[in-house]
């Protein structure tokens, strides 16, 4: 059976049309301000049902949770400085209700010692889109050190806004400090009492308490010897807990590496004379790098003592200095007891010691290179080791030439 | 000619006295305070031509005694050689700054080798 449509065809009126295109238009501006994002929730009125709420769950609604569970303060500003948006970290961290925190300049929760780098921030924000970041105090009784994050947000129109991660550092910066009394302490209290012993045994084989028998002369070097190997110890792991716990910073300057390996070879002439060991020196002119001279000398003094202590009476030490266009390099050339292959990564590694000839005799406390590849890396070098059983090991220190 | 005076500014005793017997007898004048306040007195009384300076000492440490005496300043003939078992980093990088002639982490000499050290910076 043919089913027929039998629907009259209606005239509309102009008033009718013109309600008609006007609802259209409306329901055509709700689709665009969905769709560009600026609607969070529709209201619709159904006869049956009364009032219903829709919530539109967007991308918007992930992020406003996000930064509300975040454990910094997250904040919009204008480029004044005036606070848009704020999460209820920020009104926590500065004991602020957040209703007074909005509106409010940001200036105003920062101490006015450090006001100045609040202003740089915004300075720099109105002229660049990469992040910036600032050390400041926050106002108020507990003085809180926080991290300032800035980042200027892309914008279309005129106004451009600056998001701002605070992070609060008070308790990082509290423990830094502790950790650098404690090192400093450490350092002296375990230090002082050896000193005493040094100096006394000291005397005692110089002759200040009158000339010794060859035995007691004996027991005595063997007595100054081992406290000896106790301070090497010490100093060893100060240097380790103060790598290791960070906030190492070397102040770099341009250093000619010759005359920094000849004043280190100083302290060796008696070992090695003692020893019956020859050094020969390569250096080529002019190699220059960025270092912090200090540290890098001690890195250089370990490397010589360890091709002494490794290598037999008589054995022989080469040291080149060298470069290329980007690096200079300081090599050191033993003919000792070598590093079995498999043991070479480890030798770097924390408390490691491996068997060899002469590790019996030979004293460590499995830091020193430990320290001293982390110097190295911290200079923005390497240390590269080639070795071989029973024939000798080289280790190249490479730094930045300049 | 005159010997040449060294004062040692040390808390431990043991240290001072050893300090203070290798110095005698490699011919030094030696005069000896044991913190800052009274390496001051020392100084106002006869200025030496080196200070074996420690740091960590109770009433006035080796740092305190540089401020308060400015002697860095006042006295720049007279050597300062901050002779202590502090390492931190930081301290001796702002010393050095401040001009004194070495930090010596005093753990690391032994005798003789301390009596060398003070006779070349002295010559």
């Amino acid at each position: 059976m043919k089913m027929t449509a039998n629907r009259a065809k209606r005239e509309y009126t102009e008033a009718e049309i013109a309600d008609l295109e006007a609802r259209l238009q409306e329901a055509e501006d709700t689709l665009d301000a969905i769709r560009d994002g600026s609607v969070d929730a529709l209201v619709t009125k159904n006869p049956q049902v009364g009032q219903q709420i829709y919530t539109l769950k967007s991308a918007d609604y992930t992020y406003r949770v996000l930064i509300e569970s975040m454990s910094q303060g997250a904040l919009t500003i204008s480029e004044e400085g005036i606070i848009l948006y704020s999460n209820e970290q920020f009104s926590r961290m500065t004991a602020t209700p957040l209703e007074h925190v909005i509106g409010q300049k940001i200036a105003a929760f920062v101490d006015p010692d450090d006001a100045r780098l609040v202003a740089e921030i915004l300075q720099q924000r109105s002229a660049n889109v990469n992040g910036s970041e600032r050390t400041v105090r926050l106002k108020g009784p507990h003085q809180k050190e926080v991290i300032f994050s800035a980042r200027k947000l892309p914008s279309n129109g005129d106004n451009a806004f600056i998001c701002l991660v605070v992070t609060d550092i008070t308790e990082r910066k509290r423990a830094e400090t502790a950790k650098d009394e404690f090192i400093a302490l450490a350092s002296h209290q375990l230090r002082t009492p050896a000193t005493g012993v040094k100096q006394y045994i000291g005397m005692l084989l110089e002759g200040y308490a009158g000339t010794l028998t060859e035995s007691q002369r004996t027991f005595a070097q063997t007595a100054f010897d081992s406290n000896e190997r106790q301070l090497a110890i010490i100093n060893s792991i100060l240097k380790t807990a103060q790598i290791d716990f960070g906030g190492y910073q070397l102040k770099i300057i341009k250093k000619n590496l010759a005359d920094l390996v000849s004043e280190s070879l100083k302290a060796f002439e008696p070992i090695v004379a003692m020893r019956n060991q020859t050094i020969t020196c390569e250096f080529e002119p002019k190699v220059c790098a960025l270092i912090e001279p200090m540290e890098i000398s001690l890195v250089i003094s370990n490397l010589i003592e360890n091709a002494s202590k490794y290598s037999s009476v008589g054995g022989k030490i080469s040291i080149k200095i060298y470069k290329d266009p980007k690096h200079a390099y300081v090599a050191i050339t033993d003919n000792g007891v070598g590093i079995h292959e498999e043991d070479q990564a480890k030798i770097f590694e924390k408390f490691t010691r491996v068997n060899n000839a002469l590790s019996d005799t030979v004293s460590g406390s499995g830091l020193g290179l430990y320290w001293v590849k982390k110097i190295v890396e911290l200079h923005g070098g390497e240390i590269i080791l080639t070795s071989e059983l029973d024939s000798g090991s080289t280790f190249i220190i490479k730094l930045r030439s300049c | 000619m005159l010997n040449k005076k060294v004062l040692i500014v040390e808390d431990e005793s043991i240290l001072r006295d050893a300090y203070a017997m290798v110095l005698n007898r490699h011919g030094y004048e030696v005069m000896t305070a044991s913190d800052g306040e009274q390496a001051i007195e020392q100084i106002e009384r006869d200025m030496p031509d080196l200070i074996l300076l420690d740091m960590l000492m109770p009433i006035l440490g080796g740092e305190g005694f540089l401020d308060k005496s400015d002697i860095l300043n006042k006295h720049k003939k007279t050597k300062i050689i901050i002779y202590s078992n502090l390492s931190d980093r930081e301290t001796v990088q702002r010393l050095i700054e401040r001009g004194v002639h070495a930090h010596i982490l005093k753990s690391s000499m032994a005798p003789h080798q301390l009596a060398d050290y003070i006779k070349q910076a002295l010559a």
